[in-house]
């Protein structure tokens, strides 16, 4: 987010530079992708224990961030506010370029991805997966309909009713999505710590803290560059909304926590101490602290509040937590095998984190993505960033008049 | 309800851990190197082979462990496209022509590495492939397990571990069938299914 200064003002554009940024690690991420095609998920440090990776943290993390868009804007729709109009299309586009590129994200994951159209033509519906890949199609479609009727709305092509009789859909869809997501992992014995009823409500209120919280940067960015009005008070609103969907979460994984630790039981304090104390205790505790507790002192603060730096620091460190979040929920579930004696062989091959630093980590969380894993999550975000962007750039979004705008 | 269903007994007290079901898997399945279906564990210490201090004294026993081709299958049910299927003997299959590779069944798998993911392709320290004539080519990107040697059964043989094993530990047979060797042992001794809580129904028994 360094693109900061605009043509109407500065001359120089930084616009071209980014672009090409973007074009180049997508490019970056083909690359890793075609080298992972070519050899195999060896190349990655996924194994027959560890066997889903930083491919579907990031797809849990992408339908998350894509929340906060769809659902602060179909739901100023539904309960009919104005509060948050200037940004409703925006924040449909952002939805829009993440639930795609969560989509993107599953693609790597797959050992055959030239078989996808399997999916289709053999669905077994007893499967969450197949239950997602419908749901998100659906979401994917809703949101780019939205945002077109949005458009269509301002020209006076389409009356408000419609656009809210559509909001009535986009928002439980938008719900139901993260919940789909979340059976995923929470519908299964197999692994501790996943079994859980808070699943579902746990993926919705960590999906509408990662997703406000993009929304906040992305729309004090195009503030900046003079694209949307965006007052000091629409800032603390949307901050303040949130911090409560941070309260929520932190109140979510509290109920969580306590309910594992209480009973005392081996499998619960078992994951419970791979996260506060060992292996996932960095990750937590950032997750807490930083997401939780100083970001919500910076969106609450008077003297932070209103202050766009401070209110995008608060929503990077609460990004980060989520994902840190993720991330750890992966890999609480694979540390703790269900049979987990000591076997004769080894299944798999030998990690290709050779690098000492890479090994250490790995050796330490039982898993750490390697250079290609990271090359094409690196490429799956520039993507994300490159739709959003085109989009701002060819769609009349902003609340600003275009010929004011001089983006 | 099936006619048939298929199961395995495998008596721990007999078992000597000397890992030939495990290698005769091997061959008769033509695995790949670094894919083992069917492997020894060492319920004790925390090495292989290690006994740990139970009671006052060092106690060590083998587990072998493989699919235990549930009943109640959780990878049949999250299989996406339906190559995890269960076949009319109650035997848990792998369509390797279908499977997309996205290791969902693996997740869903309460007992830990008996699917095992090809994750580049298939490398053998010989140069011919051995074991069954019949049994399919094995492919990268692709998830696979044991099969109870279904290429076998067709044959009316028992699954490649069975007869190996030198401790006679290990029976198959029909538990639909009173009169079967499988029923006989599961009624005159003690017996626990692995993870049994979990409510797989699992088709593996062990004798303790």
């Amino acid at each position: 987010m360094t693109a900061t200064s605009v043509k109407s003002e500065g001359r120089v554009s930084p616009y071209p530079t980014w672009l090409v940024l973007l074009g180049l690690l997508v490019v970056a991420g083909l690359a890793g992708w075609i080298i992972q095609l070519v050899q195999g998920l060896v190349v990655t440090d996924m194994r027959n224990v560890t066997v889903w990776g930083l491919y579907i943290v990031s797809f849990m993390f992408f339908v998350g961030l894509s929340a906060g868009g769809l659902i602060v804007s179909s739901a100023t729709k539904v309960f009919k506010t104005t509060r948050f109009d200037s940004i409703a299309k925006i924040a449909t586009l952002l939805s829009f370029s993440c639930i795609v590129a969560a989509a993107v994200s599953i693609l790597p994951d797959m050992g055959r991805p030239e078989r996808l159209w399997h999916m289709i033509i053999h669905p077994n519906f007893q499967s969450p997966l197949v239950w997602d890949m419908i749901i998100i199609g659906i979401y994917a479609a809703l949101s780019a309909v939205y945002l077109w009727m949005m458009i269509r709305h301002d020209r006076g092509a389409i009356s408000s009713d419609a656009l809210r009789r559509m909001a009535f859909f986009a928002l439980p869809t938008a719900i139901l999505v993260h919940s789909v997501t979340a059976w995923i992992f929470g519908l299964q014995v197999s692994h501790p710590f996943w079994n859980s009823a808070l699943m579902a409500p746990l993926f919705i209120s960590s999906a509408l803290v990662s997703g406000t919280a993009l929304l906040m940067i992305a729309v004090l960015w195009l503030k900046r560059i003079g694209y949307l009005e965006f007052s000091g008070s629409q800032t603390r609103s949307l901050g303040a909304l949130l911090s409560v969907f941070i309260v929520v979460d932190l109140f979510f994984l509290f109920s969580e926590i306590i309910t594992e630790a209480y009973p005392q039981a081996a499998e619960g304090t078992e994951a419970l101490e791979l996260l506060i104390t060992g292996a996932g205790a960095p990750m937590f505790w950032a997750e807490v602290l930083l997401g939780g507790v100083v970001a919500l002192y910076l969106l609450l603060s008077r003297r932070t509040r209103e202050q766009p730096g401070w209110v995008v620091l608060a929503s990077v460190f609460v990004i980060i937590g989520i994902f840190f979040k993720r991330f750890n929920l992966l890999m609480a579930g694979f540390r703790l095998p269900l049979v987990s004696a000591e076997a004769t062989v080894q299944t798999g091959p030998v990690s290709p984190n050779a690098d000492t630093l890479l090994q250490t980590l790995e050796e330490g969380l039982g898993y750490f993505p390697s250079a290609v894993e990271w090359a094409i999550f690196g490429g799956v975000i520039a993507l994300t960033a490159l739709i959003f962007t085109l989009g701002v750039r060819y769609l009349p979004l902003g609340s600003v008049p275009e010929e004011e705008a001089g983006v | 309800m099936a006619e048939k269903r298929l199961a395995m007994v495998v008596d721990t007290v007999r078992c000597i851990g000397c890992s030939t079901c495990a290698l005769a898997c091997k061959v008769e399945n033509n695995l790949p190197n670094e894919i083992w279906w069917n492997r020894v564990l060492t319920v004790g210490g925390s090495e292989i082979d290690t006994p740990e201090l139970r009671n006052g004294h060092l106690e060590m026993s083998y587990l072998t462990l493989a699919c235990q081709h549930c009943e109640n299958a959780p990878c049949v049910k999250v299989c996406p496209v339906g190559a995890t299927f269960k076949n009319e003997d109650g035997v848990i299959m792998q369509d390797y022509d279908r499977c997309i590779g996205c290791r969902y069944c693996m997740v869903a798998c309460p007992y830990t590495g008996v699917r095992q993911f090809n994750w580049e392709d298939p490398e053998y320290d010989v140069p011919f492939p051995v074991g069954g004539a019949e049994v399919p080519a094995h492919q990268k990107g692709t998830v696979e397990k044991c099969t109870f040697c279904a290429h076998r059964l067709e044959d009316g043989l028992e699954p490649a571990c069975i007869e190996v094993c030198p401790a006679r530990a290990r029976t198959f047979g029909d538990l639909n069938d009173p009169d079967s060797e499988v029923s006989e042992k599961l009624r005159e001794k003690s017996s626990v299914q692995l993870l049994a809580e979990k409510g797989t129904k699992p088709s593996v028994y062990f004798l303790t």
